[in-house]
């Protein structure tokens, strides 16, 4: 019985104690987005996040940010959003990473993309593993509709902040439930047919692409869902033959960066709509006639907000079948609620127009 | 009297070349002992080559709790040796292709650029990039897809010019059309694909070593051990194909037979360097002209010269490209441009002065 036994360190009991009380003492054997399954013996306490969606995601299901040593330089540029980032390591970005900032910030785990620029994402693995083959690589979208849900719970499991997944997850469903329940019940036939344009002129959304499937969940009709390209530009003869009931026009990106958090200017946004409805012959067209052009940021279309943007567009879609889904509440819940943001989004941002 | 004058003159022309030629090895051995000091972790100039040791001796060098902390180790073994090594690889590599190319062709404009062979690259990784489609699968279907196409590019621009019999301005106006072909094609993918796939292809574009990795290093080592030493014995053959075809046969050169050959060693070694990097092609023009106007145009030290100016450009170019503006890397490509054509325009004016 000699022998000396190494007193625990406080971190290893801090460890044993989340173990304990998360993954019911046993080890975590989870499964990613991209398929990967990794087995966990501690918590993760060192975390580097490319995926700025990603780290949406996990302030919503509510992560302590000191458990995060880097991120990408996205969320470094948006001290309105992210204010407790600033001053984290510099990640760089997915095309274009800081490969030295990232070992030298020694995280015990780094988040990518699962599937938007695969590519780059899987360069990013390889050469982080010949730099230190001990950071485990996990990979969520955070963005996409159709795995949302399942993202949401498999990070909270991973870092324990299952209640918050909960939570947030009721929040989540009752928005995206209260929307499929009401579209569900239109025949195909009655459905709303909506152009959808991007921050470039004429760039649609074809068959299988993320809009095409936001369109979907928000019960309207994409008329360029037959189109194979996944994001096409399409010809404005089709737009006016094809007639389409609403417009919505996404703005934020390209060449079209305003709006959003840190813009309380919606002059720009109505400029952009000016211009849609003064397209030659596009007065012929159901939505310019009727005034139903709407532009919205990708900001609260595009990323893990998409459910606002979705609500939004129900709403448009379906004013009648809608009179009490008020997304702007929807926004500032998340915002207080979730993201923990002291965000005033009556006196600030700017999100759609008309408002 | 005249043959000793032309002695003296060809002596003090050696001794010039020799001159060069140290002067750029020593200047590249400095700038590599540099560039492995320098990027954004915050490690001295001694804790990097600390590092440097402590990966060869794992037991004979203690290191300091701080650069364990830090990963110092992983950080120099892992990302900035195998980038240094594969800038002088890659430098040496397409400048050599680059000569070799203008000699073969008699004509300063070729390169990889005019010849097509970058811009079908592009188009190779573009496709793989937006359409996800290739050869090869997972890691490596963008690589695959750019060689592919880059070799497609110089064995059309070889096919077409043998069916019209092998003339050197009929390969740079076909190259020159299939540049447009690729452009067009890498275009419209670019116009229908998503922003973050435009995005991808654009990084791809620019050329940049952030892909570089121990195992591409070896790939790109290995083809350029294998293609260049035949390049450099039969260097005398560009010599005579230089002064034209007629004078090449007389001199007993098989000239299809050498022209096909070194046409296709250039082209091998600047596919497998581009199709790891993107389109860094311009040191193939740069750096073959820069040398020619200091030691001329004998392809015995031509050759192995504007391969080491080559290097030097990259490596250079992709430190300064690394430490311009902190915590950003400029795209490898880029910065060769900014470096390289200013040095090579101020030779220019300099010769035309004289």
């Amino acid at each position: 019985m000699g022998g000396t036994v190494e007193a625990p360190s406080p971190e290893d009991l801090r460890d044993a104690a989340f173990v304990y009380e998360h993954w019911d003492g046993r080890p975590l054997t989870i499964t990613d987005s991209s398929g990967r399954t990794t087995t966990l013996w501690r918590p993760l306490q060192r975390i580097a996040v490319f995926n700025s969606d990603t780290l949406e995601m996990m302030r919503s299901i509510g992560i302590e940010p000191d458990r995060v040593v880097g991120v990408s330089k996205y969320p470094l540029e948006d001290p309105t959003f992210f204010p407790e980032y600033q001053g984290k390591a510099n990640l760089g970005s997915i095309w274009s990473p800081d490969y030295e900032q990232v070992a030298g910030a020694r995280p015990d785990a780094v988040f990518l993309y699962a599937t938007l620029s695969e590519s780059s994402c899987n360069e990013i693995e390889t050469t982080l593993a010949s730099i230190d083959p001990g950071i485990r690589i996990f990979r969520f979208d955070s963005y996409r509709p159709a795995v949302y849900a399942g993202e949401v719970r498999t990070l909270g499991l991973l870092l324990g902040k299952e209640e918050g997944a909960e939570r947030f997850l009721v929040f989540h469903g009752n928005v995206t439930n209260t929307v499929a329940e009401v579209v569900g019940a239109i025949p195909a036939d009655d459905r709303v047919p909506v152009y959808l344009e991007s921050w470039n002129d004429y760039k649609s959304a074809g068959k299988g692409s993320g809009y095409d499937e936001k369109i979907k969940l928000a019960g309207g009709r994409n008329i360029f869902a037959d189109n194979p390209v996944e994001y096409p530009v399409v010809d404005p003869e089709a737009v006016i033959s094809r007639n389409p009931d609403v417009i919505v026009k996404i703005v934020g990106a390209g060449e079209l960066v305003f709006g959003g958090y840190g813009d309380d200017d919606p002059s720009s946004f109505e400029n952009v709509r000016r211009s849609i409805t003064d397209r030659p012959v596009w007065d012929r067209i159901g939505a310019v006639r009727d005034d139903r052009v709407h532009i919205i940021h990708s900001d609260v279309i595009g990323g893990p907000e998409y459910f606002i943007g979705v609500a939004y567009m129900a709403k448009w879609f379906y004013p009648d079948l809608f009179p009490d889904l008020d997304p702007c509440a929807i926004h500032r819940q998340y915002l207080e609620e979730f993201q923990r943001l002291d965000y005033d989004l009556d006196e600030h941002g700017t999100f759609v127009y008309p408002a | 009297m005249m043959t000793d004058f032309g002695r003296q003159e060809y002596e003090r022309l050696t001794e010039k070349r020799a001159l060069f030629i140290t002067g750029l090895i020593l200047v590249l051995i400095v700038l590599a002992g540099v560039a492995v000091t320098l990027g954004s972790a915050d490690l001295s100039v001694a804790d990097s080559y600390l590092a440097i040791f402590a990966g060869l001796f794992p037991d004979a060098v203690d290191l300091p709790e701080r650069m364990v902390e830090s990963n110092a180790v992983g950080i120099v073994w892992g990302w900035r040796l195998h980038r240094v090594l594969f800038a002088i690889v890659a430098g040496f590599g397409l400048a050599i292709a680059g000569t070799v190319m203008q000699g073969v062709l008699r004509n300063p404009l070729a390169s990889p650029f005019t010849l097509g062979i970058a811009s079908a690259a592009s188009c190779g990784a573009s496709i793989a990039i937006v359409l996800g489609a290739g050869l090869l699968s997972g890691g490596y279907l963008i690589v695959g897809n750019a060689f592919l196409f880059a070799m497609l590019a110089a064995g059309a621009i070889y096919g077409m010019a043998r069916l019209r019999g092998m003339g050197s301005e009929t390969m740079i106006l076909a190259g020159i059309a299939l540049m447009y072909l690729f452009s067009a094609v890498t275009s419209l993918l670019q116009y229908l694909g998503t922003s973050e796939k435009v995005q991808e292809v654009v990084f791809w574009m620019f050329g940049s070593l952030d892909k570089s990795s121990w195992p591409k290093l070896g790939i790109v080592a290995a083809v350029v051990a294998i293609t260049v030493p035949p390049l450099l014995w039969r260097a005398w053959d560009l010599n005579a194909l230089a002064e034209g075809d007629e004078t090449a046969k007389s001199l007993g050169v098989p000239v299809e037979r050498s022209m096909a050959g070194f046409m296709l060693a250039a082209s091998l070694v600047t596919a497998v360097i581009i199709c790891f990097t993107g389109t860094i092609g311009f040191i193939g023009l740069v750096a073959p002209h820069i040398t020619r106007m200091v030691i001329g145009a004998d392809h015995r030290t031509l050759l192995p010269a504007s391969g080491l100016v080559g290097a030097v450009l990259l490596l250079g170019a992709d430190c300064l490209a690394r430490t311009a503006i902190p915590g950003t890397i400029i795209p490898v490509g880029i910065m060769t441009a900014f470096l390289g054509i200013p040095f090579f325009l101020y030779l220019f004016m300099r010769r035309r002065d004289a």
